[in-house]
């Protein structure tokens, strides 16, 4: 039934059972080719590959140093928080999108808006992706016993910035905030990462390199869902270094509270040491806020607010120091000896340079006053000659001696320069000389001469410590992970003369001030305090009131530099708030500083 | 009924080959699924390996001229295996392609494949050097087509694709005129070709490009076929008078050929397009766009090929695949099996499989050629085919330069159907050298 082949066709079909057998060994050697190709000229890079399939770099973030008042109360530390991510490597779209369906019966979730995001991660499908962060542990319980039922979702530890008094101390701690892209290129080498958290202002922002730490790793090997199977290397983090600020978080609140609901500023240190004791600038914020859960609502009415609640006055803010400018002219007289204890100069209420007018302090008419009577009454008139007199760039040069015009320089970042005027400050800015007229603004504190509240303080310091200008210091100490201290000692920038001669008469004057004139809502029967107001002209609104202050004054433990915004003329409103401060602050913090300074 | 000459014709390299290449395949599904909750597949594999061994033995008892006698009732009940599990099988990862009978789930379209050479190499044989007739080539192309399409029903690509060159090689062999060979194999690839333009178009990814847009808008339906058609027969008869008019004489014949195999392959790629899932065309499409879908249809190729490469010249040892062991690798222990060798076993392992099977091949082409009567020479190229084109692809397939279509290693991939008949195949082959004397 089967045909049998012919010779011939046996040939014939030899040659096709060649051909075959040649196309299969052709095609065969492409694989091997191709086999060969792929595992001895690209084995290297194909081992490579697989191994960063496999491995897993986890950062694990140093702990930030905390920071703790001078008492040692904790202002700022790291607590553990909880996100809830997902990783998406192998899971469908279908999956992820079914996951996110049972995780929304738990947790409120935008399931659009949570979708993008995964999808924007798509790339990197083994890195986790934060769906909902700083979960409470009621709903950390109910996803956890459902880890089971939803593919992908893992609960991560991150640790959170947390400032336990809030609003209290915002401007002195500061905030952190994701690294920008300009800080990663200007901190380049300093290991800081893309994503990662810096320090944004404040403390937090200036001591950032110490507080940070350094991140650690862990290498781990992963299966193909990114579950962790073991770990094949491990640096441990290096935590950040504590801090130990000059601040006394009590009298922090007592400013706080003194100041009230008003805008404004308030500086309190030790004058000897150069110790920032409290430093309230208001409006206020809470710089938790920037971490966690800020709606871009929120977002938009913090950074466009008009009252600049991010704003720290206490540094940031310029005032034209008004009267209490008189303080520098007066002690600049007393130096160069314009004026004696004794010499009166007559007040009409009015004074006549040239065919310009200047007025006293509330037209008032205050006869023949000697320095005493003119810093009680805070006399224009008896400025103006005394000014006219030591000419401007004896004033000048006597500001920026006690530290203005300069920066203190303040361990806090973005501190404003000030601004004492100069004739060739003017000729540089403005390319005009200097008008006698502007002598006489001048030695009032007013017209261009520009301060901080802490410029303020710090030149009162400078005059009741006898000379010394300190540089102002927020921290005292610093502890790193091991427990090893560093002090930060008084730093004296220069030491001025100044004669006992000056401060004498100064503080009979100034206290003068407190106890019979401008600044007698002030008074204390039991306390000594020197002081002077002042009055910042608001040319937008309700003049801005100003009081200086130090006490006791037989040995000045502490300057108060408080500016009220909108507080009226002549320092009404700033006055009750040193007052307050001084009666309620607990003077042990200066006291025990002075034993160990003198040791 | 083994007698002395009998025992002289076993061919004991192809034995010989065989269980070596399967021992190598259960040894990497034991390593492939090592890591997984039930690690039972390479026991499963092993009893489907003694399975197998008795449908080998049984297939070389027993003298292979009853095949050809028997092949009708073959076929028959192959297409009718197929038929009842597209109605009666369950729907395993979305393709009706399993019969589950007790423990055991069996593919019918393994059968098919192996019942469809029989036929084939039965009907080929009573023909003396070659096919005249049209209805000679006609009748072993339906026979192919038959199982193709039921195939394409569950859906299921891969198998589909072996048939193709088992039906070319067959003809060859058989001693077709070249011109018919020719238009087989160029209907082949342009099914393939349209098929994977439609899958394209389907998934809406041409469209930014306007001509591949309107090239689709014309091919996208029946009706808009017809029409495309209608108006390329009108070029057709166009180009023969403008041959006419510059003095070529160029039979109609050929301009017409031509179109024939267009329109066939069209009609055929717009037939199967439309059996395939969505998971499908894109597998299908990765292979020429592979930015697709990086993660589901690219992801399988990508971590393939990391396999592989990554195993390098001598491997990372069995048991030590990352890419495997690990899970990165899909389908590991079936259709990707290759690609575990690769990264455990490194070149040298990946060339020794590939030499075994090329050993097998040449023998069996061998054993073709030394074949006592036409049947016997046609089955053994077929089985031989078979066996190549599915090495090949497989193969193809773990070294990107095959679009995923989802198709077993022969002999070494987990899946007792494919063991089990491939196993017999070569039964069947050992049984042609066997009585290669016997008249």
């Amino acid at each position: 039934m089967h045909i049998q082949p012919t010779e011939s066709e046996l040939e014939k079909l030899r040659q096709r059972l060649v051909r075959l057998t040649i196309i299969i060994i052709i095609a065969f050697s492409i694989l091997i080719i191709r086999i060969g190709y792929l595992q001895i000229i690209k084995g290297n890079y194909y081992r490579k590959v697989s191994e960063n399939n496999r491995i897993r770099l986890i950062p694990i973030a140093a702990s930030r140093g905390m920071i703790y008042d001078r008492n040692s109360k904790v202002l700022a530390q790291d607590i553990p928080s909880f996100d809830i991510a997902m990783i998406q490597l192998g899971l469908s779209k279908e999956e992820i999108a079914r996951t996110l369906i049972k995780l929304k019966r738990i947790v409120k979730i935008n399931l659009k808006e949570v979708m993008e995001k995964i999808s924007e991660k798509k790339n990197r499908p083994f890195e986790p992706v934060v769906i909902v962060s700083d979960v409470d542990r009621k709903i950390l319980t109910r996803v956890a016993e459902r880890t089971t039922e939803l593919p992908g979702i893992i609960i991560q530890v991150t640790p959170k910035r947390y400032y336990i008094c809030g609003p209290l101390c915002a401007h002195i701690l500061g905030y952190i905030g994701e690294i920008s892209k300009k800080e990663l290129i200007s901190k380049h080498g300093q290991g800081y990462k893309y994503g990662g958290l810096i320090g944004k202002a404040g403390i937090e922002g200036y001591y950032d390199v110490f507080l940070k730490g350094n991140d650690g790793g862990k290498q781990i090997e992963v299966d193909v869902r990114g579950r962790q199977l073991r770990v094949l290397g491990d640096m441990e983090p290096i935590p950040g270094n504590n801090l130990i600020l000059t601040i006394d978080s009590k009298l922090q609140e007592i400013v706080n509270d003194a100041l009230g609901n008003k805008s404004g500023a308030v500086v309190v240190m030790n004058p000897n040491n150069g110790e920032i004791l409290a430093m309230v600038s208001k409006p206020s914020f809470d710089p938790n806020m920037f971490l966690g859960h800020m709606t871009p609502a929120q977002a938009k009415e913090i950074f466009t607010d008009k009252r600049y609640p991010l704003f720290n006055r206490a540094i940031q803010a310029l005032y034209s120091p008004g009267s209490v400018f008189k303080i520098v002219v007066t002690a600049a007289a007393l130096e160069n000896e314009i004026i004696n204890e004794g010499d009166t100069y007559s007040c009409g209420g009015v004074y006549w340079l040239g065919n310009q007018r200047f007025i006293c302090f509330q037209r008032e008419k205050h006869g023949n006053v000697n320095v005493i009577d003119a810093l009680t009454h805070s006399c224009n008139i008896f400025f103006y000659q005394v000014g006219y007199k030591l000419g401007v760039n004896r004033i000048s040069k006597f500001a920026r001696e006690v530290g203005l015009g300069e920066k203190t320089d303040i361990d806090l970042p973005a501190e404003a320069v000030g601004l004492v005027p100069s004739p060739s400050w003017k000729k540089k800015r403005y390319g005009e000389s200097w008008y006698s007229g502007e002598t006489i603004n001048l030695s009032i504190g007013q017209g261009y001469i520009l301060a901080t509240p802490l410029q303020l303080a710090h030149a009162l310091s400078t005059i009741v410590n006898g000379g010394r200008v300190f540089r102002p210091r927020i921290v005292k100490q610093l502890i790193d992970s091991s427990g090893n201290v560093k002090v930060f000692n008084p730093w004296v920038k220069r030491i001025i003369s100044l004669s006992t001669q000056t401060q004498k008469v100064l503080f009979k004057g100034l206290e003068s001030v407190v106890a019979n004139g401008t600044g007698a809502r002030a008074f204390l029967s039991y306390l000594r305090v020197g002081g002077k107001t002042g009055t910042v002209q608001n040319p937008t609104g309700e003049d801005h009131a100003l009081f200086l202050c130090f006490a006791p004054v037989d040995s000045p433990k502490v300057v108060i530099s408080v500016i009220v915004e909108h507080g009226g003329k002549g320092g009404i409103e700033a006055v009750p708030v040193a007052r307050r401060i001084l009666e309620q602050m607990d003077w042990s913090i200066v006291k025990e500083e002075e034993k160990e300074s003198s040791s | 009924m083994l007698n002395f000459s009998l025992k002289r014709g076993f061919d004991y390299i192809i034995f010989i080959s065989v269980i070596l290449i399967v021992c190598i395949g259960i040894l990497m599904i034991y390593s492939a699924t090592q890591s997984l909750d039930s690690n039972v597949l390479w026991v499963k594999q092993t009893i489907w390996f003694g399975i197998g061994f008795l449908g080998l033995m049984c297939a070389v008892l027993f003298d292979y001229q009853l095949l050809g006698k028997y092949s009708r009732i073959i076929y028959i009940l192959a297409i009718f295996l197929l038929v009842f599990v597209l109605f009666g099988g369950p729907l395993i990862r979305s393709a009706k392609s399993w019969l589950v009978i007790g423990p055991f789930s069996l593919q019918p379209s393994e059968f098919a494949k192996l019942a469809t050479i029989i036929i084939l190499a039965e009907y080929l044989s009573t023909k003396r050097e070659g096919l005249i007739s049209m209805d000679e080539f006609v009748y072993p192309i339906s026979l192919v087509a038959i199982p193709i399409f039921l195939i394409l029903m569950q859906p299921d690509i891969g198998t589909t694709l072996v048939f193709f060159p088992v039906l070319l090689v067959m003809l060859y062999i058989t001693g077709s005129k070249p011109v018919y060979l020719a238009t087989l194999t160029s209907i082949n690839i342009l099914i393939l070709i349209f098929t994977l333009f439609l899958s394209w178009g389907e998934l809406q990814l041409i469209h930014k490009i306007p001509f591949l847009h309107f090239l689709y808008r014309c091919i996208s339906s029946f009706k808009y076929t017809l029409i495309s058609l209608i108006c390329l027969f009108g070029l057709t008869v166009g180009a023969y008078y403008t041959s006419k008019l510059f003095r070529r004489d160029i039979p109609f014949n050929k301009f017409g050929l031509i179109f024939g195999i267009i329109a066939i392959s069209l009609i055929v790629s717009l037939t199967a397009d439309g059996f395939l899932k969505d998971y499908q065309r894109k597998r299908l499409v990765v292979f020429i766009d592979p930015g697709i879908d990086p993660l589901n249809a690219g992801y399988n190729i990508n971590q393939s090929k990391i396999a592989i490469g990554s195993g390098k010249l001598f491997g990372k040892g069995i048991f030590h695949g990352t890419q495997s062991q690990l899970g990165f690798l899909p389908e590991r222990q079936s259709d990707f099996i290759f690609s575990v060798i690769g990264e455990e076993l490194g070149f040298t392992g990946a060339a020794m499989i590939l030499f075994l099977f090329l050993i097998i091949i040449y023998r069996g082409i061998y054993i073709a050629f030394s074949s006592r009567d036409n049947f016997g020479c046609l089955l053994a190229s077929g089985i031989v085919t078979m066996i190549a084109a599915q090495v090949f692809m497989n193969i193809g397939i773990s070294l990107g330069i095959m679009p995923v279509t989802g198709l077993t290693l022969p002999l070494v991939s987990y899946g007792g159907s494919s063991l089990f008949i491939t196993m017999t195949a070569l039964g069947i082959l050992l049984n042609i050298r066997l009585r290669r004397y016997l008249i």
